[in-house]
């Protein structure tokens, strides 16, 4: 038999159901596992078996709900009631949030079981989970190299088999990006279809909280838990939350799949080229009508992105002052130096260069220049999308340029590091939902993600095309060896 | 060289809604220091704001007796500046859309009707000490036109 910790959300639960799996074994298996391989992997911020029993007590009290027993692992930018909640950043030491973020509550309704907050990039600023002030999340492949980012903890711990499935957010890629890097399905809704009270916000105008599951269908059980309005967040849309199990059908047959012909450029390794073109494939056999389509303002997207996300996170970092809590530093001489001392030895490189970026682009003077010419860019590049998908139902496109590379390859050089997401970042611009679903394995071994994308609330094609691909391909059953 | 005097006016109101702009809390009046608090009026991270809907109702109420067009989008702007009573260290306001534009009203200067021209703004009074953190109220500010030349 598999070990427990190795199976996937929708298994556990119908073992759960029929009694054949006790949830407390499953924790204790969930812990063993963490207690074993985490000193390698590095995914957890925080991890406290105590509390997660508490958890799991207090679900097991109400009646059962529909993830009861499930072990998720938390982003650590998320709020949970009384838990450290830090952003891996050194300026919210010691900060335990008030109150639960809306999709804690939702999990918890349901009987899900926290068992931790998941390292990160700083504030979600980084596409590696090197900018962490709890040092780097491995990538379980091949622990030399990084898991991808920001959410890279959640991503590594759903590959190592350190938790069953985990909550990420998505900005620029932030989910789909690690999710390539490691082998999982990730995956952004779309922006309003899931609430973000209490989501520490970095880009306003693109976070998206989202799934990191081992399949499919696990993320489909997970949106269905945790979409939909809420009154604490007036961006979250009031649109009917359908079943999205029921788009799990295995027929892609007359589905209508888009190419974008600016995705396969330079800069595209080889490797993951070949892989997308079979997966595409994969889809022509499946009955699937795979057609070119066009995306021509794709090459603004990253300079367009590195304007409008630095200028929102500048602002929204605001807030962190050592007024009120977190990190303050010690022995200053006023008001001015105690500010200045907290936030240069309380914030990181990345988020400084961000919130230096951003609030040079909200100068008086330059706003207009920047940040209000990027908005205009951003509508171009939604367009794009609007038009494109006239003509198709899902668009699939690789979802990282590269494989996992090397710890400490790009940490001196950003712009290489920032390109690092110039497929993931054109889905958070047009506000559309994009999952990435293992699809291939490099020539070293390491993962490759395809990336699918649909128009605004229709997560439905994706979970239709996605499963369909998955269920016709075994790459998501594979693991690394640890 | 000679100087004419122009002016124009800012006028604040508040508006006499019972919980605060953007949060669910009380806005009574008298009650203890920090009892009337959420984590959205404290800023917390992670909470959100989600504006009343007496006070833009209030507010309308106000734009219409003041002959305003209303605004088809209702449109926030954050003003960023450091100070240790503003947990947020932005302060949310409307800026270049106000609710409620090209109003009118007609004042009896100097025997004759003379139009003031106008337009009114929701922002969010933020009066609050360190320890005081109570009052978060809805505030308009209606501001007129730079075109008061016959005041004497």
């Amino acid at each position: 038999m598999k070990e427990l910790y190795s199976l996937s959300a929708h298994e556990l639960q119908k073992m759960i159901a029929v009694g054949e799996v006790d949830p407390a074994t499953l924790l204790d298996a969930i812990f063993d596992r963490i207690g074993s391989l985490d000193k390698k992997v590095r995914a957890f911020a925080l991890a406290d078996k105590t509390k997660a029993n508490d958890r799991l007590k207090r679900a097991s009290e109400k009646k059962l709900g529909r993830l009861y027993g499930i072990p998720i692992l938390v982003k650590d930018n998320i709020c949970v009631k009384d838990e450290a909640t830090t952003c891996a950043s050194k300026i919210l030491a010691g900060f335990r949030p008030t109150y639960d973020a809306t999709v804690i509550r939702k999990l918890e309704d349901e009987g899900a079981v926290l068992i931790g907050k998941a390292n990160m990039d700083e504030f979600a600023f980084g596409s590696s989970c090197e900018t962490s002030c709890y040092g780097p999340t491995r990538n379980p492949w091949d622990l030399e190299r990084i898991p991808g980012g920001s959410s890279g903890g959640s991503v590594a711990a759903v590959a190592a088999d350190e938790t069953i499935a985990a909550l990420g957010s998505d900005t620029g890629g932030s989910i789909r990006q690690p999710a390539s890097l490691c082998g999982v399905v990730g995956l952004k809704p779309t922006y309003g279809r899931v609430s973000r009270y209490g989501l520490i916000a970095f880009a306003s105008s693109l976070d998206q909280i989202g799934p990191i599951t081992k399949d499919v269908r696990d993320a489909a059980l997970i949106l269905n838990v945790i979409a939909g309005y809420d009154e604490m967040d007036s961006t979250s849309v009031d649109v009917p939350v359908p079943d999205y199990t029921k788009s799990l059908t295995n027929d892609v047959k007359g589905l209508r799949i888009g190419v974008p012909k600016e995705y396969f450029i330079k800069g595209l390794d080889k490797d993951i080229e070949n892989s997308v073109k079979k997966a595409i494939d994969v889809f022509k056999k499946l009955g699937a009508k795979v057609s070119e389509v066009s995306l021509p303002h794709t090459e603004y997207a990253v300079s367009t992105y590195y304007i409008i996300a630095p200028a929102e996170a500048s602002s929204n970092l605001a807030r962190f002052d050592g007024v009120g809590y977190g990190f303050r530093a010690k022995e200053s001489a006023d008001l001015i130096d105690m500010y200045l001392k907290t936030r240069s030895e309380g914030f990181g490189d990345e988020a400084k260069r961000r919130i230096l970026l951003g609030t040079y682009c909200l100068s008086s003077g330059y706003y207009d220049a920047y940040y209000l010419k990027a908005l205009k860019v951003r509508t171009k590049i939604k367009e794009d999308f609007d038009k494109a998908f006239k003509d198709c139902d899902c668009i699939v496109t690789p979802t990282s340029p590269t494989a996992a590379f090397k710890i400490g390859e790009r940490m001196d050089d950003p712009l290489s590091m920032y390109l690092s997401d110039v497929y993931t970042i054109p889905a958070n611009m047009a506000g559309i939902p994009a999952i990435s679903v293992p699809c291939g394995f490099t020539a070293n071994g390491l993962p490759i993600g395809l990336q699918i994308l649909a128009k605004a609330f229709d997560e439905g094609a994706i979970f239709r095309a996605a499963y369909a691909f998955e269920q016709n391909t075994d790459f998501h059953l594979r693991k690394p060896k640890l | 060289m000679k100087y004419e005097t122009v002016i124009g006016l800012e006028v604040h109101l508040q508006l006499a809604t019972r919980t605060k702009a953007f949060c669910g809390c009380s806005t009574k009046f008298g009650q203890k220091p920090n009892s009337q608090t959420c984590p959205v009026c404290l800023g917390f991270p992670g909470s959100l704001p989600v504006l009343n809907e007496d006070a833009f109702r209030f507010a309308l109420k106000v734009a219409l007796a003041l002959n305003c067009k209303i605004q088809k989008i209702i449109k926030f702007d954050r003003k960023n500046y450091y100070y240790p009573d503003l947990p947020k260290n932005f302060q949310i306001s409307q800026y270049d859309m106000p609710l409620a534009y090209d109003g009118v009203v007609r004042i009896i200067a100097e025997g004759a009707g003379k139009d003031i021209r106008l337009s009114a703004y929701i922002w969010k009074k933020t009066r609050e000490s360190s320890c005081i953190r109570k009052e978060r109220i809805t505030a308009l500010s209606i501001t007129t036109e730079a075109a008061c030349r016959f005041l004497r």
